[in-house]
């Protein structure tokens, strides 16, 4: 899959702009808050219709303006597509496709596919399992559509129920009222932990293999269910009991959750296990072993979106030539070499490191891009 | 806008509060019940006054009525032994339109939603646990509350108090499935994959 053209009007500090994309590899150069990492954050929306760095859609509309406009042509499997958001100042997104407007925002979702990876990314490794649990989400989001839609569905289930259970504790409720929530949070409960697993088997496969060829080590990636405990591949036979299993274990723990006035139980209290040489890599791991370990997961990611679609996704890399050494740097490009579609950002000062073949070469200043002489 | 005046403004203020009415459209209706012949405006101050004052609850089923009982309750030649339970009268009359259901209503309350402060205690449960107590007659309840978490949600919890009972009822849920006529293409994955799940064996 790959972007032919992008347009970005009253987009962050871009009043408008048009750039047509002609090559697999390119690269923004730029000093800082020039507009560089803005560039792929639009990328992504156009892929997730969400932001990989703030919650609030409107914070995305240039200052002073009452809406952004967002579109990009692609070129993938399933032929010339056009996607487009109109983002207002409250946050409202209006979804295009083909300059259609389209009712729901979830059917833009996954036309275009992208993966992202930035600095903050160690805490892929070293912050806390939402980290962990928002990277599945978002693959497993733009790869189908029903993921999407359970999980919203999922996760209002789980905020009535919480609400529920702090009503508990004034005696209000009565317990059979779980019994109606508690139904609908065992099935999708049990199919997004199992579409889970799924993906998480192909990704530990193809990131060990990238841990192997950067660094030699041993790395292992398991899915942790808090219904089911660890998940490997021997697992799948346990995962068929999973809906009635999960029914028994939130009423065993419903006086607990009462207690604490949260439902303890389900996908979203999940987790990614990582280990390394057989420890767990998140508290035993050095920087550099960790930062392997987010490169491969990344590149894994890409590999499993071309397994289940059959093409990859836009690779956006946002500045990390200051994170990565140049032999995981070099990894990673080589790595994905022919296939995925990079959009690379660097400061100038690093640009020296980043000689790619058949590259373009861009320049961004103030909210402005230009293409710059191959020669450069 | 200029200086409108007093009265004029308060018109405007109490249209606003209607549902889907935006302050530009309150005030061109504002506009018009002004410019218009008197008896049209008399009418709709007259129709609203009536319809607050005459029509209220089915004491059975709680449709609106302007009787003890509504006329589909009052309707003897209805399939007396099915009560359809809907959320809110809307989808009762969108029930009706469809001329395919014969049998009797229970009109809840809303769904079962604890976000918004609702519990069973506060959708009219009691009156359809009590309602089935006592007739024996019925011998189905079908659950058509909506397709949404909420909708699902009062359609198990029902469907729980209703098997507490120990009667011999069967308890059936409106299937899930694809609008008609419409293209699987644009149908989103989840309604497919409901649809797929609950199909129909011909």
């Amino acid at each position: 899959m790959k972007i032919k053209y992008l347009r970005l009007n009253d987009f962050r500090n871009y009043k408008s702009c048009r750039l047509a994309v002609e090559t697999r590899l390119n690269v923004f150069l730029g000093q800082n808050a020039q507009g560089k990492t803005n560039l792929l954050e639009a990328l992504y929306f156009l892929a997730t219709a969400r932001s990989p760095r703030t919650n609030s859609a409107g914070d995305m509309v240039k200052w002073e303006r009452a809406e952004a406009g967002i579109s990009a042509q692609l070129e993938g499997l399933a032929g010339t597509n056009e996607v487009g958001f109109v983002i207002g100042k409250d946050g409202r997104k209006k979804p295009y496709l083909n300059r259609k407007l389209q009712r729901r925002v979830s059917q833009l979702v996954g036309v275009l596919k992208a993966v992202f990876f930035m600095p903050d990314d160690l805490a892929l490794i070293k912050g806390g399992p939402s980290e962990r649990r928002s990277f599945l989400d978002a693959g497993l989001s733009q790869l189908t559509g029903a993921y999407l839609s359970r999980l919203s569905r999922y996760q209002r289930v789980v905020k009535q129920r919480n609400e529920l259970l702090k009503k508990s504790t004034s005696g209000q409720v009565a317990p059979d009222e779980f019994r109606a929530w508690d139904e609908q949070l065992a099935e999708f409960g049990s199919l997004l932990t199992v579409a889970r697993w799924q993906a998480v088997l192909s990704l530990a496969r193809h990131a060990a293999n990238a841990v192997k060829r950067i660094s030699g080590e041993c790395l292992e990636v398991r899915y942790r269910s808090s219904f089911l405990g660890e998940l490997g591949p021997e697992d799948g036979s346990r995962l068929e009991e999973l809906k009635s299993q999960a029914v028994r274990e939130l009423a065993r723990l419903l006086p607990a959750d009462c207690r604490r006035g949260y439902t303890s139980l389900g996908p979203h209290a999940d987790d990614l296990a990582v280990y390394l040489a057989g420890k767990e890599l998140r508290s035993f791991g050095s920087q550099g072993q960790q930062r392997t370990a987010v490169v491969a997961l990344k590149i894994a990611m890409c590999e499993y979106f071309h397994e289940v679609s059959g093409e990859y996704p836009l690779l956006l890399l946002d500045d990390v030539a200051s994170e990565l050494d140049e032999r995981r740097r070099d990894y990673l490009l080589d790595c994905l070499d022919g296939g995925a579609q990079v959009f690379l950002t660097a400061t100038e000062e690093l640009s020296g490191n980043i000689r790619l073949k058949g590259a373009s070469y861009y320049s961004v200043k103030d909210g402005r891009i230009e293409k710059l002489s191959p020669g450069l | 806008m200029n200086r409108i005046t007093p009265a004029l403004e308060r018109l405007v203020a109490e249209l606003g509060k209607l549902p889907s009415v935006g302050p530009k459209t309150a005030f061109r209706q504002a506009l018009y019940i002004l410019e218009t012949d008197a008896e049209i405006a008399d009418g709709l101050a007259l129709a609203v006054r009536e319809a607050r004052s005459k029509v209220k609850r089915c004491k059975l089923c709680y449709n609106y009525t302007e009787e003890e009982r509504c006329s589909i309750c009052a309707d003897q030649s209805r399939e007396q032994g099915t009560i359809c339970v809907v959320s809110g009268i809307g989808n009762l009359y969108a029930i009706e339109r469809s001329g395919e259901y014969n049998g009797l209503y229970h009109v809840l309350e809303g769904n079962i939603s604890p976000l918004e402060g609702r519990g069973p205690s506060n959708i009219r449960l009691d009156e359809l646990v009590s309602r089935l107590r006592g007739e024996e007659t019925v011998k189905e309840v079908i659950l058509a509350t909506n397709p949404t978490v909420e909708g699902d949600a009062t359609a198990m919890y029902v469907r729980e108090q209703i098997k507490s009972l120990g009667l011999s009822l069967k308890v059936s849920r409106i299937a899930y499935g694809l609008p008609v006529g419409g293209d699987i293409d644009y149908v989103d994955d989840l309604t497919l994959s409901r649809a797929l799940s609950s199909r129909l064996e011909m």
